[in-house]
């Protein structure tokens, strides 16, 4: 059976995808980059975060590019870019279907 | 404080009230233990206990976070966290304390700090991973606990019970049991939480662990007990062979022959090697007497002639005449299993039963009523050799 891929990425999935769409970067700035995206709406608890990159890693959405001491860079993958891309387009549609109603 | 003069700090063992597995409840209760002045040391757990360190009361939180590669002392660094994830947490609060089972702990001192998981749904991805371990201890815990036993060693059950003991492998059964039912319950609880978690709920951080806690902790003290018992009584049993006594030291009557009795004319004299020549003796509820005889001697016959033999014997008086039978049958059964298994013709003895073979030495099981016995001899004469019919008619003759 074909390894199960994320299906449908969660709000802070998106977000640390839409942060390594901006430059290359380790966790503590994916988290910054978050908070000031959302205005403090959305602040990423650390153990999320490493979660992520770890899933985002295997599913080849990301790559490590450069580690120093503990932290590691990490930059987006052509995969990656194609499923912020579809997810982009989901919410799109959300929002369009969401809008004709009003 | 000076450094140099100051204290290690004093430490309280506590048994957890709730499993590894359940994060709410080991998060509720660590942080009401930070309440009363107990910190959870950095050595964590041992044999069972949480070791905390005495400190002032304070508000500090504790999460657990899913092991995302197997946490064991065998592992590659003992499972230790990610140098990423531990410095990640840090700079957010978090600091990591200790593990246990495949869960990371961490504390946070800070009221303000952000959660270390902000969305339950990615919680279940991380909490998968330990769910996909367990379930593979499951089915290895399956194997080793239903189905080795049941295949391997069904036909010599008795025996097996017999020869450790009927109360220590009734005991080791329940014992092998309530671990396996344990593992099925850690499964669950790890599916239904991780259903929890996908469904978008969060980690109860408040759980009340009081409701469960006694007895959770009477059972893992019970097992931890059970465990220990069961190690060193089976570890003291084969290391110091307490039951085994020199037979030249044994002076009571046996209720079976032995070589004496194969050559009663002739001069007897034990092998020097002490081991060669023991006796075990002990007692179980299905069976009151048990004697194992390992006899190595020469005869030196009135022709001139000697007789250079080996003889293991194992006998049982059971409390009933069926499990007599049984264990008869199930001497049967596990010698018919050697290769070199050979039936012998056995002329009529007048027994309950009777049955002789050859497994790598000529062998005999004879049941009369309650009693039951194998015997092998192993002769290595090259001048003369007793015929089996003859011997065997000696020992059975010697339980009528």
């Amino acid at each position: 059976m074909p390894k199960k891929t994320l299906e449908n990425l969660t709000e802070s999935m998106f977000y640390v995808l839409m942060a390594f769409c901006r430059s290359p970067m380790c966790g503590i700035d994916v988290a910054d980059f978050i908070a000031e995206k959302t205005q403090g709406r959305i602040r990423m608890g650390p153990a999320t975060l490493y979660t992520i990159l770890g899933k985002f890693e295997k599913e080849k959405y990301i790559r490590e590019i450069e580690m120093t001491g503990r932290k590691r860079t990490y930059a987006i993958t052509t995969e990656g870019i194609d499923a912020y891309n579809v997810e982009l387009t989901r919410l799109h549609h959300c929002v369009d279907d969401a809008e004709s109603e009003v | 404080m000076n450094e140099t003069t100051k204290e290690k700090p004093k430490h309280v063992y506590r048994l957890p009230p709730c499993p590894a597995y359940d994060i709410e409840g080991m998060e509720s209760w660590l942080s009401d233990m930070a309440e009363k002045g107990l910190s959870l040391s950095p050595d964590g757990f041992f044999a069972g206990f949480a070791i905390f360190e005495k400190c002032a009361p304070s508000s500090a939180r504790y999460r657990l976070e899913a092991a995302p590669k197997k946490v064991s002392m065998w592992a590659e660094d003992g499972g230790a966290p990610d140098n990423e994830a531990v410095g990640l947490n840090e700079a957010y609060g978090w600091r990591y304390v200790a593990s246990r089972g495949q869960f990371y702990i961490y504390r946070c001192e800070f009221t303000g700090a952000r959660e270390l998981n902000t969305d339950p749904e990615v919680q279940a991805l991380a909490l998968d991973m330990v769910r996909k371990r367990e379930r593979g201890n499951l089915l290895f815990d399956f194997v080793l606990v239903l189905v080795y036993p049941i295949a391997v060693l069904r036909k010599n059950l008795l025996l097996l019970a017999l020869n450790v003991g009927t109360g220590m492998f009734l005991a080791t059964v329940v014992l092998l049991l309530w671990t396996f039912s344990r593992s099925v319950t850690h499964v669950v609880h790890l599916k239904r939480l991780r259903k929890k978690l996908s469904s978008g709920k969060a980690v109860d951080h408040g759980k009340n662990w009081k409701r469960k806690a006694g007895f959770h902790r009477i059972s893992s003290l019970l097992l931890i007990l059970m465990w220990a018992g069961f190690l060193l009584h089976g570890g003291s049993n084969n290391i110091m062979k307490v039951n085994e006594q020199l037979l030249p030291d044994y002076t009571d009557t046996l209720p079976f022959a032995t070589m004496v009795d194969l050559a009663p004319a002739g001069q007897f004299s034990l092998d020097p090697l002490d081991f060669n020549n023991t006796i075990e003796l002990g007692s179980d509820w299905l069976a009151p007497k048990i004697i194992t005889l390992h006899e190595n001697a020469t005869i030196k016959l009135p022709n001139g002639q000697s007789l250079r033999v080996e003889l293991y014997i194992d006998y049982y008086e059971t409390a009933a005449l069926w499990l007599a039978r049984e264990v008869a049958r199930e001497y049967l059964s596990m010698d018919k299993r050697s290769s070199h298994y050979q039936e012998l013709q056995l002329p009529d003895l007048n027994v309950d039963y009777s049955f002789a073979y050859n497994a790598i030495s000529p062998t005999l099981i004879v049941q009369e009523e309650n009693k039951v016995m194998r015997v092998s001899l192993y002769q290595t004469s090259s001048d003369y050799n007793i015929p089996v019919d003859v011997w065997v008619r000696t020992f059975v003759d010697s339980i009528k």
